[in-house]
């Protein structure tokens, strides 16, 4: 084994989901390798889930992540919903987008403007940010509230939701929920623009490095909660993606890295942006003109560009299901199911990138098998290449402005280590 | 409040439709409360339009009374301080210029305001309660139908009721017989009197009947004796071992005391907002099962056996207020064996503890 | 009454899913009214870490997992005056303990039994009002103390249809309240993310599961045999 050298070595990472340490080591020959060390305890929810039935299950997984759990309890649900061959009508599917989309976009605000523009200005927290740019911090809570009170209305509540179950929704759709929800979406249009703009105004720093991106793609929509994979220029549904992806067990990390055959990918709102901007909506799309902003951008910082897009395209999206959902007075909110012996797996875009849920059940609807595969766990291997591509670049700043840089990466892509961090024993 | 001479308590009938139009009309001008569909459950709400009111409907109401005339949760007023002096938002005067209107109540609920009176305007008047009630109509149902675990005839409650309501109706073949209970009853006929014509000595002979069938109805049901006749021998079981089984059985939810339409514990909470400077105080309802009830400010809990909170209730019902406003405060509603998650029973402990 | 000296308070997690992190954000302006109260000096998720030594609060989410974040726990013990316990993770190992009490590869524990605790906030997640409600009450020196309200009680104020009589097995009349029945108001069973009710009679509950016909889980029994033991719940 050659020597190496640690470089750098950042402890907990802050303002990030979970707790991440980074090392940075140069071996005699001068190569480059990096150590993304998911240290959070491993919660290991796939062994908790086996054993229980269902729709207790489908609770517990929610529980993996509470700032996309909305995404989780909606994946869980579409992959029992697989298995048992139901469908849900399609008032509570879209019902559910609904509270995807609010989700999506609370995580996109809560990643932006808690823990990534601080880099950008020059804060170390949003309290200091308060002192100089007060209006935009309360305008920025004011549509964090928004996208809370939609997901508490139609959700049942704000973290976790409650709502969705196996064959559609739990209570009936009130037409109340739907204007009041419609209502929110208006004025989050209020709001945005100016808070997306201010994060399109950031200059990133220059590093290409292009990589392999994953997304879900339908004809003409950038789909949350179904759709087909691509990856480069193949398309795959879940089963089959999921077949060709390998688990890499890291000695130094409480999570599994993921690459695809033999490379690693990049999955989030770059991704997503870059496998499918030609389905933005107009809106989004002159955003991207007026800020000469071009899809594929193969700029890892961009992921948070893409996601000021994503933020506006997905208000637009929420207002057009709430609009279609508007013109009626009646609602279907569940269908009746039989429970059967079967394996379901789901594939979604949660906040950060693709998210699997997979399981097995027996005849009782009890969960004999259980496979969770998480967008950071598929982003981790990417980010350390970055990484150390990045650290190439920038290799002769002082060390402290070197740990600064390679934070400012880490925290573009968006990183959730309490979902990755689940699959290892902790040495000690 | 009270029903002055006898003159006034005259009969009258009213059709379906007319009552629909009456119901409208009150609605007009009065918080309209009435029996409303909320899923599987019958409440007492707002009612937001006549169509949704339930006329015919079964036994009573999810919730009693009192959840209007004592909010589960009332800010009782709130205050802010200003250069050292306090200023205060009384609910008091948003209440004083309530009126309300509570229709379709049973016998058993009509009867729960007589207890209610009794506790809140004793020697202290709680002034939100007094105000609440002065600005309230009665108008009561008639129960045709009583549910299984009804058994206000013995507690002497119902069905038959001749107090407590401004009007009463009782359904009588397609119309309605309207008894008069006091002035403020009356006052609603004269003011719609085209709706109405008089009585038919036919119509208080069908009530009559109607009123002895449900009774028979009731005692079918239920073989028990009369709960105000019952004081002597359960204060000689006070320490029965029946009590063991009963509490081994409680799963001290508290569900029994909010459904009661005669419970009345409550607990008050103060909230402060020290950057404003204000504050609000908020009366909630409590439940003495639970074990926070007799939690005093050194932290010592009196009633920390369970067997000692289920028996405070029961007895508090048949014994302790006997002595405190001389009678007893079940009205044979049934609601508390309806919700109990485990079919805890209170006519049966009477009957147990009453052989 | 804004106090002259702020009470310096550490927002730590441990093992969760940091939802009850993000109930504190869903504040909203609220949050910029507790920033006028309490000085938040540590609190790696949203970036802060000023110097300090001593914490006057220190509010920790998660429960124990590894012998790295007892020895945190114990630190930030030492170091701060009050210790609140911030969700059922903390308060008594959620998802984590449950698969200690079926399955047991591995060995969580609520905050509390590795550090002295002063205050619990339960809830899987927290309610960002009760949060607000406990540091305000902290700050004014009130006693705090919890009432022994249920899920149950609290579902039959709002007039829901009861669950347990459709036979689905609601851990409603067990769970603490306060959440306002929020999920079988939903129609959802309440699954007890609350913790046990003070007195919480478990083996009338089994029985009145059995009377209808509801399985009984596991957890349940487990957790049952535990409370007869002396045992912490959840």
């Amino acid at each position: 084994m050659r020597e190496r050298n640690i470089r750098i070595s950042i402890r907990e990472i802050s303002r990030i989901e979970g707790h991440l340490d980074i090392d940075v080591m140069v071996n005699s020959d001068g190569e480059v390798e990096v150590h993304a060390k998911a240290l959070e305890g491993t919660r290991i929810v796939e062994n908790v889930l086996v054993g229980k039935v269902y729709w207790e299950a489908i609770e517990i997984a929610s529980r993996m992540c509470g700032v996309c759990h909305a995404i989780h309890k909606l994946t869980a649900t579409q992959a029992v919903e697989n298995a048992f061959n139901v469908t849900p009508p399609s008032d509570a599917i879209k019902f559910r987008e609904i509270i995807a989309i609010a989700g999506h976009i609370q995580s996109h605000l809560t990643h932006l403007f808690y823990f990534t523009i601080l880099d950008y200005l020059g804060k170390e927290n949003i309290f200091q940010m308060l002192r100089d740019k007060r209006d935009l911090v309360i305008r920025v809570i004011n549509l964090r509230q928004l996208t809370d009170e939609v997901i508490k209305k139609l959700g049942g509540s704000s973290v976790h939701p409650i709502t969705p179950i196996v064959g559609g929704l739990s209570r009936e759709i009130k037409k109340s929920d739907i204007l009041s929800a419609y209502e929110a979406f208006r004025n989050m249009l209020d709001l945005a623009s100016d808070i997306v703009e201010e994060i399109l105004n950031i200059s990133i720093p220059d590093l290409d490095s292009k990589s392999l991106y994953a997304a879900l793609t339908n004809r003409n929509d950038i789909p949350l909660l179904q759709g087909k994979i691509r990856i480069g220029e193949e398309y795959h549904d879940a089963e089959s993606f999921i077949r060709d992806l390998n688990a890499i067990n890291e000695p130094y990390s409480n999570a599994t890295h993921f690459i695809y055959r033999s490379s690693s990918y990049m999955v989030g709102a770059l991704a997503r942006l870059n496998l499918n901007h030609k389905n933005l909506v107009p809106e989004a799309k002159e955003l991207c003109k007026r800020y000469n902003l071009e899809f594929p951008n193969y700029n890892p910082f961009a992921n948070n560009l893409a996601q000021a897009i994503e933020i506006i395209h997905y208000i637009h999206k929420g207002l057009s299901i709430l609009d279609d959902l508007k013109q009626k007075n009646n609602y279907q909110n569940r269908i009746r199911f039989t429970i059967r012996k079967g394996n379901g797996v789901s594939v979604s875009e949660a906040p950060r990138g693709l998210l699997f849920h997979q399981y097995e059940l027996n005849e009782n609807g009890i969960v004999t098998k259980a496979n969770i595969i998480t967008p950071t766990a598929q982003n981790l291997k990417n980010l350390e290449e970055t990484i150390a591509k990045y650290f190439n670049k920038i290799r002769n700043l002082p060390p402290k402005d070197i740990e600064k840089e390679i934070m400012k990466l880490v925290r573009s892509y968006d990183p959730c280590i309490s979902c990755a961090a689940r699959f290892r024993k902790i040495s000690n | 409040m009270s029903i002055s001479g006898v003159k006034l308590l005259r009969s009258y009938l009213i059709t379906k439709s007319n009552l629909y139009e009456l119901l409208e009309r009150i609605s007009e001008r009065n918080k309209l409360y009435a029996p409303l569909r909320h899923g599987d459950q019958v409440v007492l709400d707002l009612a937001k339009s006549i169509n949704d009111i339930l006329i015919d409907y079964i036994g009573h109401s999810t919730l009693p009374l009192k959840k209007i005339l004592i909010p589960p949760r009332e800010i009782l007023y709130e205050y802010w301080i200003e250069k050292k002096s306090v200023t205060i938002n009384d609910n008091l005067d948003k209440i004083a210029s309530e009126r309300i209107v509570i229709f379709g109540i049973r016998a058993c609920d009509i009867k729960s305001i007589e207890i209610l009176d009794k506790v809140f305007l004793r020697e202290f008047h709680d002034p939100y309660y007094k105000k609440r009630r002065e600005n309230t109509v009665i108008i009561g149902l008639t129960c045709v139908s009583p549910d299984k675990n009804c058994f206000c005839y013995f507690t002497r409650s119902g069905p038959e009721i001749t107090s407590g309501y401004d009007l009463l109706l009782t359904k009588i073949n397609e119309h309605y017989l309207v008894d008069v209970g006091s002035e403020k009853g009356e006052s609603i006929i004269i003011s719609n009197k085209e709706l109405f014509s008089d009585a038919t000595p036919e119509s208080l002979e069908v009530k009559a009947r109607i009123v002895k069938e449900t009774i028979i109805k009731i005692k079918d049901k239920n073989d028990l004796p009369f709960f105000n006749e019952v004081y002597d021998q359960l204060v000689k079981r006070f320490d029965s071992r029946e009590w063991k089984e009963i509490s081994s059985l409680c799963l001290s939810c508290g569900k029994c005391n909010f459904v009661c339409p005669t419970c009345t514990c409550f607990d008050i909470i103060d909230e402060f907002d020290p950057i404003r400077n204000r504050g609000k105080r908020i009366r909630v309802w409590d439940s003495c099962h639970f074990l926070s009830f007799t939690r005093v400010a050194s932290g010592e809990i009196f009633r920390k056996d369970r067997s000692s909170r289920i028996k405070q209730r029961i007895y508090h019902k048949i014994v302790y207020s006997v002595n405190d406003i001389g009678t007893i405060s079940c009205t044979g509603c049934g609601r508390c064996i309806e919700v109990c998650p485990v079919g805890i029973d209170i006519r049966e402990i009477v009957r147990n503890l009453a052989r | 009454m804004i106090p002259k000296q702020k009470p310096r308070v550490g927002i730590f997690n441990l093992s969760s899913c940091e939802g009850c992190i993000v109930q504190i954000l869903n504040l909203g302006e609220k949050l910029l009214d507790l920033l006028k109260l309490f000085n938040i000096v540590d609190c790696r998720v949203l970036g802060v870490k000023e110097d300090y030594n001593k914490l006057d609060i220190a509010i920790i989410e998660g429960c124990v997992m590894s012998f790295e974040e007892e020895v945190k726990a114990r630190e930030i013990r030492e170091r701060s005056e009050i210790v609140i316990a911030l969700g059922d993770c903390a308060v008594s190992g959620n998802i984590n303990f449950m698969k200690d009490i079926t399955n047991k590869p591995h060995k969580s524990k609520p905050l509390s039994e590795v550090i002295k605790v002063d205050h619990e906030i339960p809830g899987c997640p927290i309610s960002s009002e009760e949060f607000y409600r406990v540091l305000i009450d902290i700050l004014m020196g009130k006693k705090i103390t919890k009432k022994s309200i249920t899920v149950c009680s609290e579902c039959v104020l709002r007039e829901n249809n009861c669950l347990l009589e459709k036979g689905v097995p609601c851990l409603g009349p067990i769970t603490r309240g306060d959440c306002n029945a929020i999920c079988p108001s939903n129609n959802r069973p309440c699954f007890g993310c609350r913790g046990l009710a003070d007195d919480a009679n478990i083996d009338a509950l089994i029985k009145a599961f059995r009377d209808r016909n509801i399985p009984i889980s596991q957890y349940l029994i487990a957790l049952n045999q535990m409370k007869h033991k002396g045992g912490e719940e959840r």
